[in-house]
């Protein structure tokens, strides 16, 4: 397993993960874990599609609500059961499947920008019916389902360790997916997608691919976000300003480095959370998304790769100059 | 002799430019084939034709008989053709190993595999080694292929060509920009694989002596016309691509 290779930051994460519960027991704390766990999925989500195949999307939303609406609606209507959870995420994973297979056929065969117009446009359409067909999503208002969830669901202690070990599965099963040999092409098609071709691989399947993988996983997040908040709303799950989190993450955290979106999710909700508790002490942090805003601006300026990313570089740079020296030491003997 | 590939009447225009002019050619098999031209001659725009980044205006393309007009370029390098580029156009920010190991990928069909498996993994890198001593470049294995110099660019991209282990090698000319030290080591690495015998190699190139010694058929292009064609000592004699080359070819044969 190549992931153990990064041992020590591997460990580091799954102790604090493990441990954190141990430590309080104060479920606003747990809440907000909990939530940069399910962001984080959704974030890695976001980094196979820009961070490996180099393709932008502005409505990566539209999986996240699928998710999001199937488990809602299903116990809402269907009442508490397991089977209904179990087939809120057939459900999703299936129609979020077909949802980027149609998408990505129309716009992937052309550049990648018509992939980020195509995804907002169908993004849009999804949040206009989710607002629209107020019968059965409740429009603008939403509602809560909170008495439809499983008891086991409910408890903030297990649901944070099923949060936990959602991303720990998702992050294995993706990092496997990057080193794999179609992984491999996507980062190719990223690097250079006209030479991929020319070696014999079909990009526009590939592209495919990254852009059904990438959807379906986001549709997981948003089951467990809906879980989370026992509420769903079209706002909530269907916003835009879901998709640009999702992008600041990634962004943050070192595009194309996927776990670096663990770190993007956790600093910006943490950021998000201490930042409106500022208010506390002085009016101006009530204004608290100014600080947001030029604190992506000097992440983009100052780590453009990202913290990871930058943390990457310099990593390789350090072995780079230590094999040098290697080389130059054996020389000279 | 048997032919690998054939022009017949290829043409493409670009607005009112007609940039290849009803072109016909056979590229025979196993056989060191090259083209030549004055610049602008349109010799990368036919290899663009070939590989399939363009489609021609009119005319038709055939690969062992095979009608390829219409393919599209990864479908024409699964049936045997791979290709090097006159501007280096590798994978920049991999690293020399991964992108000769894209190509031992591609050669080994693997297909859409969603895991990886340390045994693949190993018989690609092995592979994708054993390519990069073949081109002198395993100081630079580990390396990320946009810090290599120039030179090292060019016999990385040979290097990727010759993983594909394609049955045509399309070389879009190869020593371009390199010193003059460097482009022995280039040629000498054309001669060994030339005297293989087991590949189709079809080649642009500008430097006479280069084209001299390693081609067995020529073409000439100028003004996306072919102008001559067969052996190289005899075309080179012509009096018609010596205007081409020299100038006057407009005033004395158009």
């Amino acid at each position: 397993m190549q992931i153990l290779k990064n041992r020590g930051v591997f460990i580091a994460l799954l102790l604090v993960g493990l441990l954190l519960p141990l430590f309080t027991d104060s479920q606003p704390v747990l809440l907000l874990f909990t939530r940069i766990f399910i962001l984080a999925i959704f974030a890695m989500s976001y980094d196979i599609l820009l961070g490996y195949t180099g393709i932008i999307s502005f409505g990566h939303v539209m999986y996240f609500g699928i998710g999001a609406y199937s488990i809602s609606l299903l116990l809402k209507h269907g009442g508490e059961s397991w089977v209904n959870v179990l087939l809120a995420a057939l459900i999703a994973v299936i129609l979020s499947a077909i949802v980027s297979l149609i998408v990505g056929i129309l716009s992937l065969r052309l550049k990648n920008t018509y992939y980020a117009m195509i995804t907002l446009a169908f993004a849009e359409l999804f949040h206009i019916v989710s607002l629209k067909w107020r019968s059965l999503t409740y429009g603008e208002d939403g509602f809560n389902f909170s008495s439809q969830i499983p008891d086991f669901l409910k408890d903030r202690f297990y649901f944070y360790y099923i949060s936990f070990i959602a991303l720990l599965l998702v992050g294995y099963f993706l990092y496997q997916f990057t080193k794999s040999p179609t992984g491999k092409v996507l980062v190719a098609i990223r690097e250079n997608e006209a030479r991929a071709e020319m070696l014999g691989f079909s990009t526009l399947y590939y592209k495919l691919i990254s852009s059904t993988v990438a959807g379906v996983v986001a549709s997981l997040s948003g089951i467990l976000y809906a879980i989370s908040y026992r509420y769903v709303g079209s706002a909530s799950v269907f916003g835009m300003d879901k998709t640009i989190d999702a992008l600041l993450m990634t962004i943050i955290g070192g595009v194309g480095t996927l776990f670096g979106a663990i770190i993007g999710a956790g600093i910006i909700n943490l950021a998000h959370q201490f930042l409106a508790d500022l208010a506390n002490f002085h009016p101006i942090f009530e204004r608290w998304l100014i600080f947001f805003g030029i604190l992506y601006i000097l992440i983009v300026m100052f780590f453009p790769s990202g913290i990871l990313g930058t943390f990457n570089k310099y990593k390789y740079k350090f072995q780079s100059r230590k094999v040098e020296r290697d080389k130059s030491h054996a020389n000279s003997s | 002799m048997e032919t690998l590939l054939e022009l017949k009447e290829v043409s493409i225009q670009f607005g009112g430019h007609t940039a290849v002019d009803r072109v016909s050619l056979q590229i025979p098999v196993k056989q060191f084939t090259s083209i030549a031209g004055p610049n602008g001659a349109g010799k990368t725009t036919l290899f663009n034709l070939i590989s399939g980044q363009l489609r021609p205006t009119s005319g038709t393309l055939m690969y062992r008989g095979k009608d390829i007009t219409l393919l599209p370029p990864y479908k024409r390098a699964r049936l045997g053709m791979g290709r090097s580029f006159q501007i280096t156009n590798v994978f920049p920010h991999l690293t020399v190993l991964e992108n000769v190991r894209l190509a031992v990928q591609s050669q080994q069909n693997i297909g859409y595999k969603f895991f990886e498996s340390i045994i693949l993994s190993k018989q690609l890198k092995d592979k994708a080694i054993y390519w990069i001593e073949q081109v002198n470049l395993s100081a630079k294995t580990n390396e990320l292929a946009i810090t290599l110099t120039h030179g090292e660019k060019r016999k990385l991209e040979i290097a990727i060509l010759l993983a594909l282990e394609s049955e045509l090698l399309l070389l879009d000319e190869p020593t371009a920009g390199m010193s003059l030290e460097e482009v022995p080591t280039i040629i000498e690495l054309l001669l060994e694989i030339k005297e293989k015998k087991d590949r189709t190699i079809l080649l642009i190139e500008h430097k006479m002596d280069m084209l001299m010694e390693l081609s067995e058929n020529l073409f000439i292009l100028n003004h996306g016309k072919l102008i001559a064609q067969g052996n190289p000592q005899a075309i080179m004699n012509d009096p018609i691509v010596q205007a081409a080359y020299l100038g006057g070819y407009d005033e004395q044969f158009a």
